[in-house]
């Protein structure tokens, strides 16, 4: 059956929304002088960055997957002692902003530039491979794995070629938001002084005060992460679609001998992630001699609006992601691709420009928002709709068709069998697309920055306000308040992960 | 010791706010966005007390490049020594003058106080500011003010030379352009290539040394493996832990980072320019109003209290930055202002910072 | 649990007076192209069938005939192209435009039963006994609590009423699915290959109890399968589609003795096809004269092809004196225990092509050994074709 004309409206109408930064960027380039713009791209240092942030890019997917796919065997297939607790510490990693987890390690180590880079984003994303990983490794299809096994196949063989092809869009799916996040970091790169492309882009507006070089670079940016999420779509075309939910389960592989170093190596990568950056934040505190009044009004003011902003920044972003998501799940045809590739548009912008467009677009068309709270929950679903939307995709694709079918047969309009059906069903997985984006959204700087309401700070911007005149001992408290805070959403991912394996 | 100065003002209208933030939700469902929503108290329906001024027109919107830690208490002084109610809106300099210049003529701000005379310069440039009355103009040193008199300085910020006292004695520390390029600190020098304040270094440079001069200086800082950083504060923070042993930074920073750990913990220790030699460049920061205040009587006595005694002496004293009306005293323990001759130049000129960083660009220095 | 219960005899037809016939004209369908604007392929080219009221229409085919295009056609979950629907009085589909498929009162149970998975046996057979019913029925709690007892009761799953779907055995997931689709008294039910996941044992007595179950209902049904023994035991009247387009409409026993063509007859169990000649009175063959079912008055040439059932021929010892009959060797046997398959290959040529080989059922498998000589007669009326 084709889509219903409503349902294309309206993700057609989510996917303008979220490709209006980059009208913004064309109407803005267009107002540049002619050759300006195409002297900032032909400038000798644009490719040099370009490499170096594609190295970069290459480099945490490799590591993400190198970490994150051996853990979720770890957690999803093994036998591994006090498996529930480490399921929730692998997945809080993502709670640490990443300019947090590359101050402590700037801090506390020598590691700096390239490597230096590649570890903190590896530490702080491989999250994003574990989930989904561990999630897909309980729904596999064993018996494929057995034939193998029954066909002379060793079992690292076996599982090569008959679970690995199973997890292979999961792990795709995950290092796709890994390699998009280190595409526009600029927190953990300026920490580590290394020259990515998205440094060239903040000089390009704080140093020389060059719009144009900035702009240019911006669209750059914009087409390396395109390129990106078109590489990812390809090996999805290529890979299984996915079967049905799996019931029941394996008999765990027994570790044996390597319960220990597993044990071992889980307890590293946490220290690592999650115990370097508290321990640095509650060090730097401790040793602040500043006469600083604790204001702990302020910072729970702070909390309190982190959460709400995130919470109705994911709610959005969820709710443009759903038409978005269910044609995905739905119909595989290539207009469909393409909307779901155009919500990536803003994904790849840097955080300044998404604020600059949103700025010059509210005051544009509805000038009366401006500076409000709905301005920064528009940019948060706006920035991280395609979070959600893949969620939405993987969750309502799990749910046959013929669910739906045979509600409307029983007298549900199409909207109703919807959400007798598909949607109650699928609502974990939207859930967790919804917390993946609160979670982000807590951490947002740039654009929070720009488009705040006058007066009002997230625990993110007085993080930033207090590191940025060296007061850590005032930040320390921020900055672990907002891993804590962005620790919930986390916690409940990885809960999520761990039911994936529930018939119902 | 400046959060317990905050007023119960301000505070009372941030939890204001908050109730506002709380109604999100609900007005997005409810699909209304109209701000005008019965029932949210909009902070400029708070009576205010100032007899005197617009305050029909709401409170002072000052988008500041300073941080709020730095400004809110004097921001404070001004709001109680005038009765002016001010709203004030934190962000790096360069980002607001990127705020300014998407807003245009919409913007709800009123005046720009800027930590870098460039931004102030872009803003002005894109005819954003409005001419500020000559006799504001007047109070400071002609090199501190706008050509177009959209703009004028509040105070100054001397390049150091930041080092690491566990590692170089003082004497050794070089304190000239020539000295800073010297072979012997091969590897151990820090810069922040793209950070407004060396590129205004660099079109000092350009000025007293010529073009080739300049471009020869950045080849020579490239060719002896200067480290490059983000900016200041990381050079400072690099020093303090003898990564480099020595870093090009404005000179107030090692006060804030002493302020945090103690000055006496302090390994970083700073040098300031030998007389007459770009090294002891002074930066200018400043203020000026934009369009949306033109006309408004509390923006421009907001610009005369920064210039006052009072808002001198408080830069001078808390922030250790030199004040720039003559006639106050300057910070303690820092050479004074007038010691530091640093060439004269026109700091808000867009195409010289751009030209800057082209020949920094070409020098490989802008990262990496 | 093979041995289904029949429903109880207490059972009452729903209360419904003239229960309305499916009646499909003209009925054409494509399968939606992969991409937008893509054509797709035509599937159905211009159906015509009637399903009388209360009875169970079948309609059969291999797969990919376009059976369950059309059964989706008829329950709104795929559009026409052209062609006309009608229940009763009601028009279903008129050329591209159709009713929803929640307004066609038409009950659905799909191949894979299709269970909600989130809801127990009665949440799933109260799903469409709703507040606003279709068709103006109002469901009260009360009358929605009888009605799932009752159709548990139908159904043989009384006591499962807070199980969930995965707590089902398969043939209790198909019960559930035929109750859900029974509950709202619906105009008509179709029914999508609704045996095909079950073992062959569970199979046959589904398919008693589904048809006893509808029977007493009095409801109208339509049957999609591709089993010919589904067809035949269960349906009143049997539709075989071909490439979209309706071969033959018959009665079971109609349609197996009077196949419409070679390929129908083929299609609906193992048979033996010779070349032969018509001289008027008989059809001459390799198995001697045979006496035609019904006399061929229209024969444009005498050559002829003749299709006979492997159980109307029978094996003798060679040598046996017979009447219609030829020698051959046994080259195979398919042993079945109740019955038994013999390939034997004749002596002389079956026609043009040289030697070939006749299919003969017999009731014991135990006569004849591979490699013994036999004699092949031939036994009833035979059904003759144009060659």
């Amino acid at each position: 059956m084709h889509p219903s004309p409503v349902l294309r409206l309206l993700a057609l109408l989510s996917v303008v929304l979220v490709a209006t930064p980059v009208i913004f960027l064309g109407v803005q380039l267009a107002g540049q002088p002619d050759g300006a713009a195409w002297a900032a791209l032909w400038r000798p240092r644009t490719l040099s960055l370009t490499l170096n942030t594609v190295g970069l890019v290459a480099a945490v997917t490799a590591g993400t997957l190198a970490i994150g796919v051996p853990t979720a065997f770890l957690l999803a297939r093994t036998d591994l002692a006090w498996r529930r607790g480490w399921q929730v510490l692998t997945a809080l990693p993502l709670a640490v902003p990443s300019y947090v987890a590359g101050f402590a390690w700037v801090s506390l180590t020598p590691l700096r530039g390239f490597w230096g880079s590649v570890v903190v984003l590896v530490l702080v994303s491989t999250p994003y491979v574990t989930l989904p990983v561990t999630a897909a490794l309980r729904r596999a299809d064993l018996d494929v794995e057995a034939v193998a096994r029954t066909l002379g196949c060793g079992p690292v063989r076996a599982f090569r070629t008959a679970i690995l092809p199973q997890i292979a869009p999961a792990a795709g799916a995950g290092a796709l938001l890994a390699a998009l996040y280190t595409v526009s970091d600029f927190g953990v790169v300026a920490i580590m002084r290394f020259p990515a492309f998205t440094w060239a882009v903040h000089t390009a507006f704080s140093g020389s005060f060059n719009r144009a070089l900035a702009l240019v670079l911006s669209v750059v940016l914009v087409a390396l992460a395109l390129v990106i999420v078109l590489a990812e779509r390809a090996l999805r075309r290529r890979a299984a679609a996915p079967g049905p939910v799996r019931v029941g389960a394996a008999a765990p592989v027994r570790l044996g001998g390597w319960q220990v170093p597993s044990t071992v190596l889980l307890a590293g990568l946490t220290v690592a992630a999650l115990g370097v950056p508290v321990a640095t934040m509650v060090v730097r505190s401790v040793v602040s001699v500043a006469e600083r009044e604790a204001e702990l009004a302020r910072l729970g003011e702070a909390a309190v609006v982190t959460v709400l902003l995130g919470l109705a920044g994911a709610a959005l972003a969820a709710l443009l992601a759903l038409p978005i998501g269910i044609l995905a799940a739905r119909y595989r045809t290539r207009s469909v691709g393409a909307l779901e590739t155009a919500t990536y548009l803003g994904h790849g912008l840097p955080g300044i420009v998404l604020g600059l467009s949103m700025v010059y677009l509210t005051l544009e068309l509805v000038p009366g928002i401006y500076q409000t709270p709905l301005v920064l929950v528009l940019a948060y679903a706006l920035l991280f709709v395609p979070k959600a939307a893949g969620s939405v995709r993987a969750a309502v694709s799990q749910v046959p068709v013929s669910l739906e079918q045979t509600a409307r047969t029983l007298g549900r309009s199409p909207v109703g069998a919807w959400f007798a059906v598909t949607g109650r069903l699928a609502w974990p997985g939207v859930a967790a697309g919804a917390l993946l984006v609160a979670l982000t959204a807590m951490k947002e700087l740039p654009a929070t920055l720009m488009l705040r309401p006058t007066g009002t700070d997230t625990l993110a911007t007085r993080l930033w306000q207090l590191t940025d005149i060296a007061a850590y001992g005032a930040a320390a408290p921020y900055a672990v308040t907002l891993i804590a805070v962005a620790s919930v959403p986390a916690f409940l991912l990885s809960r999520h992960a761990d039911r994936q394996a529930d018939p119902t | 010791m400046h959060a317990a100065r905050r007023a119960t003002s301000p505070a009372g209208r941030r939890s204001a706010r908050l109730a506002a933030l709380l109604l999100v939700p609900v007005v997005a469902l409810g699909a209304c966005a109209s701000s005008d929503e019965p029932g949210v108290p909009l902070p400029d329906t708070e009576t205010t007390d100032a007899a005197d001024t617009t305050s029909d027109e709401g409170p002072l919107v000052i988008y500041s490049g300073r941080g709020e830690d730095l400004v809110a208490p004097l921001i404070e002084q001004f709001e109680e020594a005038s009765g002016i109610e001010t709203e004030v809106r934190y962000a790096g300099s360069a980002e607001q003058a990127q705020l300014l210049l998407t807003e245009g003529e919409s913007s709800p701000g009123h005046v720009f106080l800027s930590q870098e005379a460039g931004a102030l310069g872009l803003v002005g440039d894109a005819g954003l500011l409005t001419a500020l009355p000559e006799d504001v103009l007047g109070s400071v040193p002609e090199a501190y003010v706008a050509d177009d008199g959209t703009w004028v300085g509040i105070t100054g910020r001397a390049r150091v030379v930041a080092y690491d006292s566990e590692q170089v004695d003082e004497a050794d520390v070089p304190d000239t352009v020539a000295e800073i390029i010297d072979p012997r600190w091969s590897g151990e020098i820090g810069v922040a290539p793209g950070n407004a304040s060396f590129l205004a270094f660099v079109t000092a440079l350009r000025l007293t040394e010529g073009e080739d001069g300049a471009a020869a200086w950045l080849e020579a800082l490239a060719a002896n493996d200067a480290a490059t950083y983000e900016k200041n504060s990381a050079i400072l923070e690099a020093v303090n832990t003898g990564e480099v042993q020595l870093g090009l930074i404005n000179h107030y920073y090692w006060y804030s980072a002493a302020a945090e750990q103690g000055a006496e913990n302090m390994r970083a220790q700073l040098k300031f320019g030998a007389d007459g030699d770009v090294a002891a460049l002074v930066n200018a920061t400043g203020v000026g109003i934009l369009g949306g205040g033109e006309g408004r009587a509390d923006a421009l006595a907001f610009v005369d209290y920064l210039l006052s005694e009072d808002g001198q002496t408080y830069f001078a004293t808390t922030e250790f930055e030199y004040p720039l009306v003559p006639g106050i005293d300057g910070p303690e323990g820092v050479p004074p202002l007038d010691s530091l001759n640093g060439p004269e130049i026109d700091l808000s000129d867009l195409g010289t910072v751009v030209e800057s960083a082209a020949l920094v660009d070409e020098a490989g220095l802008t990262v990496g | 649990m093979t041995t289904a219960p029949v429903a109880p005899p207490a059972l009452t037809p729903d209360p419904v007076a003239e229960r309305p016939a499916l009646v499909v004209r003209g009925l054409h369908a494509r399968y939606p192209g992969a991409r937008r604007g893509q054509e797709g392929t035509a599937v159905l080219h211009g159906v015509d069938l009637t399903a009388d009221a209360g009875t169970l229409l079948a309609v059969l085919g291999p797969s990919g005939c376009g059976k369950t295009t059309l059964l989706r056609v008829v329950a709104g979950l795929l559009p026409a192209t052209d062609g006309h629907v009608t229940l009763g009085d009601r028009v279903l589909v008129d050329g591209p435009d159709g009713l929803g498929p929640e307004h066609r009162r038409i009950g659905l149970v799909p191949q894979d039963a299709a269970l909600f998975p989130h809801r127990d046996v009665a949440g799933n057979i109260a799903f469409g006994l709703r507040r606003r019913g279709v068709g103006g029925t109002r469901w009260d709690a009360a009358a929605r609590r009888r009605r799932v007892d009752e159709l548990l009761d139908v159904v043989g799953l009384a006591g499962t009423a807070h199980r969930l779907p995965h707590e089902l055995s398969g043939g209790q997931r198909q019960r559930v699915a035929l109750a859900r689709a029974l509950a709202p008294r619906p105009d008509l039910v179709l029914l999508d290959e609704p045996f095909s996941a079950l073992d062959a044992s569970l199979r046959t007595g589904l398919r008693t109890e589904v048809r006893e179950i509808l029977h007493h209902l009095g409801a109208t049904a339509v049957l999609v399968t591709h089993d010919q023994d589904e067809a035949l035991s269960m349906a009143d009247r049997v539709v075989v589609l071909r490439d979209g387009r309706v071969v033959q409409d018959d009665a079971p026993v109609d349609l197996y003795e009077r196949p419409a063509d070679p390929w129908v007859a083929q299609f609906l169990g193992d048979s033996v096809t010779l070349p032969g000649r018509w001289d008027g009175r008989a059809v001459q063959t390799a198995l001697g004269p045979l006496a035609p079912a019904v006399a061929p008055v229209a024969l444009a040439r005498p050559a002829v092809r003749v299709v006979l059932r492997p159980e109307q021929l029978r094996l003798e010892p060679a040598g046996s004196p017979t009447g219609t009959a030829a020698a051959g060797t046994v080259t195979r046997r398919e042993y079945f225990g109740h019955d038994a398959l013999f390939h034997v290959r004749l002596d002389e040529g079956t026609g043009e092509q040289g030697p070939g080989s006749v299919l003969v059922r017999t009731l014991s498998g135990s006569g004849h050994q591979v490699g013994d000589r036999v004699v092949v007669g031939v036994e009833g009326p035979v059904i003759v074709f144009d060659g």
